[in-house]
């Protein structure tokens, strides 16, 4: 008897407190629901980040969205300092591209990622300046210079090999970078921040604080007439 | 489902800018005090849910929630979730500030399209209203997608097929939010259930508190 009435009585106690704790349990649900999915692995999308930089005599570029998923199969709009288009593109299952360098403008990189997501990147003239200068043109004026302080030993041979010597280390350079570039724009591929996220929902408190004052100084200034 | 800034074309943007602000006028206006703290949670598990990603194929697509703000806000829904975009264009720099008209529209119409188709049905028997409410969370997504594919018209051309891309990339989140919203509407109905905005009745807060108390 004692045992039914305490089973009947049971339900109708979890109900009333329920209601007590109505919105609060509703946040909480709400929230952990939200965990819960969270649990998948997960890649933001709705930001693209792009990355180009130059190699040699080539530009690469990186497309990712934010969280690091590859952009593949996105669309690559290369822009000069007028609007022109220079070149276009497809990214491969990396999110890379790749194109020549041809003249010494800055660049605006665009890619377009689908469904309305696009990103870009621009390349300074200093970012570009050294590199593709053809070896020909710096021989002459470089020949001289570094002639000058020893000139015994001075010998087309010996310029020609500091080309290559030139040549060589920006090789080495660029092979030994390409980490650091890679590293460079993975580390660009930042997800919101937990302050970021916390800035945001403190915002929104405070927007339903202001919308609370708001109403009280309203009443407040009803009844004082009264 | 956030468009980014400089994919759109200025006739398509300044109608969404529009069509956001008279949505969001009457969302202030039918959002009366009471309801303030209930718009500002959802709002705040908007732009929360929008961290939490379903990976899809090529791309990879978010949580949306716009059903069940819908359901629980009615036309409330424009300004809690043109916060929720403004900040999340600040913030994580989710679509932009040119686009947040356009973006906003593509939210909010649909949770106030499915609070109208839906919002009736929820007040009905349990198993009734779960499956309205899975049906709020599913199409709530849909026609966001639907709307996103619409707003490209003018610069991705082919309507049918951006359409599909995004419809099919958000189907595992249309079934995600339609259980979450299902079990929101059920956990609410045991709870609260004069939580839910009624279409039709200004204020369904007001006459259970009243007597619940």
């Amino acid at each position: 008897m004692t045992i039914m009435t305490r089973r009947m009585n049971r339900p109708k106690f979890r109900v009333a407190r329920m209601r007590r704790v109505g919105p609060v349990g509703f946040v909480l649900l709400l929230s952990a629901s939200l965990v819960l999915i969270s649990g998948v692995p997960a890649a933001l999308a709705h930001r693209v980040n792009v990355f180009a930089w130059v190699q040699g005599k080539r530009v690469h570029v990186q497309a990712a969205f934010s969280g690091g998923k590859k952009v593949r199969n996105g669309t690559v709009r290369v822009y000069d300092s007028k609007g022109a288009l220079v070149t276009e593109g497809t990214t491969n299952v990396k999110g890379e591209f790749s194109f020549g360098l041809r003249h010494k403008e800055p660049l605006r990189v665009v890619v377009l990622a689908g469904a309305g997501h696009r990103g870009e990147w621009t390349l300074s003239r200093e970012e570009l300046s050294e590199e593709p200068e053809t070896p020909a043109s710096h021989s002459p004026g470089g020949a001289s210079t570094d002639t000058s302080p020893v000139p015994g030993k001075s010998s087309p041979e010996a310029v020609l090999s500091r080309e290559e010597l030139r040549l060589a280390v920006e090789k080495a350079l660029d092979r030994k970078l390409k980490p650091f570039y890679t590293l460079l724009a993975d580390s660009l591929n930042r997800r919101p921040s937990v302050p970021e996220i916390l800035g945001g929902i403190g915002y929104i408190i405070g927007l339903v604080g202001l919308a609370t004052y708001l109403r009280y100084r309203k009443e407040g200034k009803e009844a004082r007439p009264e | 489902m956030h468009i980014s800034e400089g994919v759109l074309s200025g006739p398509v943007l300044v109608s969404g800018m529009i069509l956001a602000a008279a949505g969001t006028t009457v969302g202030l206006k039918r959002l009366d005090y009471d309801k303030v703290p209930r718009a500002g949670i959802l709002s705040a598990a908007f732009f929360v849910a929008s961290l939490i990603h379903v990976p899809v194929g090529p791309s990879s697509v978010h949580l949306i929630l716009n059903g069940i703000v819908g359901l629980l806000l009615g036309w409330g829904a424009f300004p809690a979730l043109l916060v929720a975009l403004i900040l999340q264009a600040l913030f994580f720099q989710f679509g932009g500030l040119t686009t947040l008209g356009v973006n906003t529209v593509i939210m909010a119409a649909p949770a106030i399209i499915c609070y109208s188709l839906f919002g009736r049905a929820v007040h009905g028997a349990t198993r009734k209203a779960f499956a309205a409410a899975f049906a709020c969370g599913f199409l709530a997504v849909f026609f966001s997608a639907l709307l996103a594919a619409l707003s490209l018209i003018g610069t991705e051309e082919k309507f049918f097929k951006v359409s599909v891309l995004l419809l099919t990339a958000h189907l595992p989140v249309m079934i995600i939010e339609g259980i979450v919203t299902a079990f929101c509407v059920a956990f609410l109905k045991k709870v609260q259930p004069g939580m839910f905005a009624r279409p039709g009745m200004t204020d369904p807060v007001r006459g259970e508190k009243g007597g619940g108390k």
